[in-house]
C-alpha cells in the first residue's frame, strides 16, 4: 500500500500554493501541519483529485488520482463541507453509501455502525439543519469512513469538537492507522503529537520538516529553555527569541523559549515538544534575530 | 548634527517602557463616522452589478424606443424586464442573510436594521429614478397616459416585490435569493404570457381590473414591508440581549 | 446497475424534498387548470348586460356545431352560412351584439371563419359579395389562396414547389365537425409548454450548481461515482424529470380541455382550426406532432438549464438567465424577410412550443433535402440536446473544489 506524491505543484495566477511536493506515504498517521495559507488543504484537494494540480502526479498503488478505482479507495473529509439542509443524518449516509459504490443493505448496516460509533445514532433520523457544528464534524466524518477506505484524508477532523469528542477521535484515528494510510491536517498540534506517527510540516507550499516525533523534534532538542526574569531582560528576549510560552509572574516574566544556548543566566534546558517546534518554525519575526 | 546627536542619546539611554499607554490612548475621544459617512460607505458596498445593469436596462429602453416606438409590446417588454430591477435590489438586500453576515452586522454599532434600511432606502430611490425616467421618457409618445402607462409598468413590479416580500418573512436560508429569483422569473413570464393570451389587455375593459390590482398590491406590499421591519426589530432586540 | 438507479432515486428525492419545489409544482398544475377553463369564467355582455355565461356560450357553441357535424363543407353549406349572414342588420357596434346573428348566424359562425380566410375577407359584410359560382369552387379558392401565401414568401423556388405540392395533398371536402377540445387544446398548450420549461428550469437549476452552493461538490468529486455514474444520474434525472413533467401537464391540459370543451374532432383536418395550412394532417396528428415537440423543446430548455448549472456557481443565476431565453423571443418579433434567421429563431426552445411555426407555410432546404419546419426543430432539439449533455458532463468533472 503505497500513495505517491510525486513533485506536486498547484499555482494560481503569480502565486504558488503547492510546490513541486513528492512524497511517498504508507500505512500509519501523517500529520500535516502547517500555518494557514501555507498550502494544506490545497494538497488535501489534490491528493483527493477535486482540484487540478498544475503539474505533478498522485498514484495509489499505480492507479492515478483521476481513476475511479483510486476514489473507490478514498475517504475524504473536507475542512468546510456541505450537506443537504432536507436530508436527515440516515439518509446523508446512504447517499454518500450509493456515490461510494456501496449496495443499499451494505450503505444501511455501515451507516448504522458509523452513526453509532461517532455518538449520532440517537439523531439519526433528525434533519440534519437542526445539527450542531460539531454533530456535522462528526457526520463528516462518519461518511469519509463509510467505504472503509484505503486512503482516509482528513481536513481539521477534530475542529468544532469538544475536547471529550476530541480525544475520542484522536483514538479512533490511531486505531484506523493501523491498516491504511491517515494523512491529517490540523491547527491542534497536540492531537498531530499523540497520533501521527509522521509528521510534515508545511510551509509556503513546501515540505520543510517530515519525520516521527522524535526525528523532528531532534531539531531543537536541547534548545528550549524555560527562564523566570524580570521585566526589562523579558523584553529584550522577547526581542530576540522564538517565544514560545509568556506567563507574566507579580513582579517578574516567565518565559520558555527556543535558542541555540541558554539566553540568560537562569535559563534550563527542558525536554521539546512539537508545539516548541512549529512555534520556532512559524515565528518568523524573532527566528529572524535569532 | 542634532540627528546624529538624537540618535547617538538613543544607543546611550535605554527608553523606558511606557506606562498607562492603553489607559492613556483610551481618554482620547476619536472621531467616529457620521451617519452620512455610513450612507455613504454602504453606498461604496452595494455592487456594481447593481449599477450597471440598470444602465444596461435604461440604455437598452433607449434604444427600443428609437427603433421601436412605444407600442403595446413595448410596455410588454418593459413591465415584464422591471422585476428584474426589483429582483437586482433584492438579492442586493438579502446579501446579510445569503452571506451569513447578519449576526456580524446585528452586532454591530450600525446594526443589521440600519443597514436593511439604508440599502433599502438607496436602492427604492435608484428603483423609483429608473421608474420614473422610463415613464417620462414614454408619456406623450404614447395614448395611455401617464398614470394608466404607469399603472401597467409598475402592476407586475409591484407583485413582485409583494412575493418577494413575503418570502423574505416567512423564509430564513440562503436559498432565499434563488426562491426570490424564481418569483421574478414567475412573474415576468405569467407578465408575457397574460398580455400576449389576453389581447385586450391594456384597454379600457381591464382599466378597473389594472386599478384595483395596483392598489390592493400597493396595500399588501406595504404590510409585508411593515412585517418585515417588525421581524428585523426582533432581531435588534433579540441581539441587544444576547451581545 | 442498481447504483445508477439508486442515484437516479436520490437526484428526485433531493428535488422533491425541497418546499418551494412541491409549491412550485402544485401552483404549476393550479395555473394549468386554471387556463384551461379560464376561458369558460365570465360572461358575455351584450349592450352591457350579461347575454349568458361563457360556459353557456361554448356549451351552446358546441350544439350548434355538432348539429352540423358529419356534412361536408360543400357548396350548400357556404350558401346556408352566406343566407344566415345575409339577416344580420349592418349597425355601429359588433355585428355579434345582434339578435340576427344570434339567432340565424351564430350556427354557422365556424364554417364562416373558414369562407373568410379562403376568400380573404376583411369584412363579415364582404360575403354577401360571394356570388354562386364562387361558392362551387371554394376549395379552389381556397387552394389559390394557400399558394398565393406560399409565393408571397421569399422562399426559394425548390422550397415553394414543395409547399405547393403539399397543400396539394390536403383531402377535400372537409368534412365538417366540432373540434372545440382540440383547438382549445392548441392555444392551451402554448401557456403549459412555457409553464413546463420554467419548472424545469426551476428544479434542475440546483442539479449541478446547488451542489457547488451547498458546498458537496468536493465530498461528492472525491467518492467513487463521484465523476461518471452520478454525472451521468444527474443528467439522466434532468431530462427525464423534464419528459415526466412534460408528460403529466400535456395530459392534464388535454384531459381537462377535452372534459370541458369535448373529446371529438380528432380526425378532423386541421384545416378546419386553420384554414389556409399547407399540411395533410388531422387534428390528432397535430396535437401529437404538438407535444412530441413541446416534450423536446423542453428537454433541449432542460439540458441548456444543465450546462448553465455546471458552469456557473449559483442557481440563481442560471434561473435569470433561463428566464431571458424563455421570454425573449416572446417579446420580440422576428421578420420573415430573412428566412434563415427567422428559421434560426424558430430553433429556441419557446418558438417550438406555438402551433404556428411548427406547422407554419414554409418549407426548408437544407444542403439539398427538403425538410419541414418540424422536422428540423426536432432534428435540432435532438442533436443539440446531445451536443451539449456532454459539455455539461465535463464541466461538473474538471470542477475544482476552491
Amino acid at each position: 500500500m503505497e500513495l505517491i506524491i510525486d513533485r506536486l505543484t498547484k499555482q494560481y495566477k503569480n502565486k504558488i500554493a503547492v510546490d513541486r511536493i513528492s512524497l511517498t506515504l504508507k500505512e500509519g498517521v501523517y500529520g500535516l501541519l502547517g500555518e494557514n495559507g501555507s498550502g494544506k488543504t490545497t494538497l488535501m484537494r489534490m491528493i483527493c483529485g477535486v482540484l487540478k494540480p498544475t503539474s505533478g502526479d498522485v498514484k495509489f498503488d499505480g492507479i492515478d488520482v483521476s481513476e475511479e478505482e483510486y476514489r473507490d479507495s478514498l475517504g475524504y473529509l473536507p475542512q468546510d463541507f456541505g450537506y443537504y439542509p432536507e436530508f436527515t443524518a440516515c439518509d446523508f449516509l446512504l447517499y454518500m453509501g450509493s456515490l461510494k459504490g456501496l449496495t443499499k443493505i451494505r450503505a444501511k448496516e455501515k451507516a448504522s455502525e458509523l452513526l453509532e460509533l461517532v455518538g449520532l445514532s440517537d439523531v439519526s433520523k433528525k434533519k440534519i439543519r437542526t445539527y450542531s457544528g460539531g454533530m456535522k464534524q462528526r457526520l463528516g466524518i462518519a461518511q469519509a469512513m463509510l467505504n472503509n477506505p484505503k486512503i482516509l484524508i482528513l481536513d481539521e477532523p477534530t475542529s468544532g469538537l469538544d475536547p471529550k469528542e476530541r480525544i475520542h477521535f484522536r483514538n479512533l484515528i490511531s486505531r484506523l492507522g493501523k491498516d491504511r494510510i491517515v494523512l491529517l491536517s490540523t491547527h491542534i498540534v497536540s492531537d498531530v503529537e499523540y497520533i501521527a506517527s509522521t509528521i510534515l510540516m508545511m510551509k509556503d507550499g513546501q515540505i520543510i520538516l517530515q519525520g516521527s516525533l522524535e526525528e523532528i523534534i531532534g531539531a531543537i532538542e536541547g534548545k528550549v529553555f524555560e527562564c523566570s526574569v524580570d521585566k526589562k531582560t523579558a523584553a529584550n528576549l522577547i526581542a530576540n527569541y522564538p517565544i514560545i510560552n509568556i506567563r507574566e509572574e507579580s513582579d517578574r516574566t516567565f518565559l520558555r523559549l527556543v535558542a541555540d544556548k541558554p539566553p540568560c543566566e537562569t535559563a534550563v534546558v527542558v525536554p521539546a515538544i512539537l508545539e516548541d517546534l512549529y512555534l520556532y518554525y512559524f515565528n518568523e519575526g524573532a527566528t529572524g534575530n535569532e | 548634527m542634532r540627528h546624529k546627536l538624537k540618535r547617538e542619546v538613543k544607543l546611550t539611554f535605554e527608553a523606558p517602557t511606557p506606562a498607562r499607554k492603553e489607559s492613556f490612548l483610551c481618554q482620547f475621544d476619536y472621531p467616529r463616522a457620521s451617519q452620512f459617512d455610513f450612507i455613504k460607505a454602504q453606498l461604496g458596498y452595494i455592487r456594481k452589478r447593481v449599477w450597471i445593469l440598470s444602465l444596461l436596462l435604461f440604455i437598452v429602453t433607449l434604444f427600443e424606443l428609437h427603433f421601436y416606438g412605444v407600442s403595446t409590446s413595448f410596455v410588454r417588454i418593459m413591465s415584464s424586464v422591471l422585476p428584474f430591477i426589483s429582483l437586482i435590489s433584492i438579492s442586493e438586500i438579502t446579501r446579510s442573510v445569503t452571506h451569513n453576515m447578519e449576526e456580524l452586522e446585528m452586532s454591530c454599532k450600525h446594526n443589521f436594521l440600519e443597514i436593511f434600511f439604508i440599502r433599502a432606502g438607496i436602492l427604492g430611490t435608484a428603483n423609483l429614478i429608473f421608474l420614473l425616467s422610463i415613464l417620462f421618457l414614454l408619456v406623450g409618445k404614447t395614448d395611455f397616459g401617464f398614470f394608466r402607462l404607469g399603472l401597467f409598468l409598475t402592476t407586475p413590479y409591484l407583485l413582485n416585490c409583494y412575493i418577494s416580500l413575503i418570502v423574505l418573512n416567512c423564509l430564513k436560508s440562503r436559498d432565499v435569493t434563488y426562491i426570490c429569483g424564481i418569483v421574478t422569473a414567475f412573474v415576468s413570464i405569467s407578465n408575457v404570457l397574460i398580455t400576449i393570451q389576453i389581447n385586450d389587455i391594456y384597454t379600457e375593459k381591464y382599466w378597473t381590473l389594472w386599478i384595483t390590482s395596483f392598489i390592493v398590491l400597493a396595500i399588501l406590499s406595504v404590510i409585508e414591508l411593515v412585517k418585515l421591519i417588525k421581524k428585523m426589530e426582533e432581531f435588534k432586540w433579540n441581539s441587544s440581549l444576547t451581545v | 446497475m442498481n447504483s445508477y438507479c439508486e442515484l437516479i432515486r436520490f437526484e428526485y428525492r433531493k428535488i422533491l424534498r425541497k418546499r418551494s419545489n412541491i409549491i412550485t409544482l402544485f401552483i404549476a398544475i393550479f395555473i394549468t387548470l386554471f387556463s384551461c377553463v379560464g376561458p369558460l369564467m365570465g360572461n358575455q355582455y351584450i349592450k352591457g348586460e350579461i347575454y349568458e355565461t361563457n360556459y353557456e356560450g361554448m356549451k351552446k357553441d358546441r350544439e350548434y356545431i355538432r348539429s352540423l357535424s358529419g356534412r361536408e363543407v360543400d357548396k350548400s353549406l357556404l350558401l346556408e352560412t352566406i343566407e344566415a349572414y345575409s339577416h344580420i342588420p349592418h349597425t355601429d357596434g359588433k355585428y355579434t351584439d345582434t339578435k340576427e346573428y344570434q339567432q340565424y348566424a351564430r350556427t354557422y359562425s365556424e364554417v364562416y371563419y373558414l369562407i373568410r380566410k379562403a376568400y380573404n375577407l376583411n369584412d363579415w359584410k364582404e360575403i354577401s359579395t360571394i356570388v354562386e359560382d364562387n361558392v362551387n369552387n371554394f376549395y379552389h379558392v381556397r387552394q389559390d389562396m394557400v399558394e398565393k401565401n406560399i409565393e408571397d414568401t421569399t422562399m426559394s423556388a425548390t422550397e415553394k414547389a414543395n409547399s405547393v405540392n403539399l397543400s396539394r395533398k390536403v383531402k377535400t371536402p372537409f368534412i365538417y365537425s366540432y373540434t372545440g377540445g382540440y383547438t382549445r387544446f392548441f392555444s392551451q398548450m402554448y401557456t403549459t409548454a412555457i409553464l413546463i420549461c420554467f419548472i424545469c428550469s426551476v428544479y434542475i437549476a440546483p442539479l449541478f450548481a446547488g451542489e457547488y452552493t451547498d458546498k458537496m461538490d468536493s465530498l461528492i468529486l472525491s467518492s467513487k461515482y463521484g465523476k461518471n455514474k452520478l454525472i451521468s444520474a444527474k443528467l439522466f434525472t434532468g431530462v427525464s424529470f423534464s419528459i415526466l413533467l412534460s408528460i403529466i401537464l400535456s395530459a392534464v391540459s388535454f384531459v381537462t380541455v377535452m372534459i370541458f370543451f369535448g373529446w371529438e374532432g380528432g380526425n378532423s383536418p386541421i384545416q378546419l382550426y386553420l384554414p389556409l395550412s399547407i399540411h395533410p394532417l388531422t387534428m390528432g396528428q397535430v396535437a401529437l406532432m404538438n407535444f412530441v415537440l413541446i416534450m423536446f423543446g423542453n428537454i433541449l430548455s432542460a439540458v441548456l438549464t444543465m450546462l448553465l448549472s455546471a458552469k456557473l456557481k449559483s442557481s440563481f443565476m442560471v434561473i435569470v438567465i433561463m428566464t431571458v431565453i424563455t421570454i425573449s423571443p416572446m417579446l420580440v418579433n422576428v421578420s420573415e424577410d430573412v428566412l434563415w434567421i427567422y428559421h434560426l429563431s424558430n430553433l429556441i426552445p419557446v418558438n417550438m412550443f406555438s402551433i404556428g411555426n411548427i406547422i407554419d407555410v414554409f418549407s426548408i432546404d437544407l444542403f439539398g433535402f427538403i425538410l419541414m419546419p418540424y422536422d428540423i426543430m426536432l432534428v435540432f432539439a435532438i442533436i443539440s440536446s446531445i451536443v451539449l449533455l456532454p459539455f455539461a458532463y465535463r464541466s461538473f468533472k474538471n470542477h475544482d473544489c476552491a
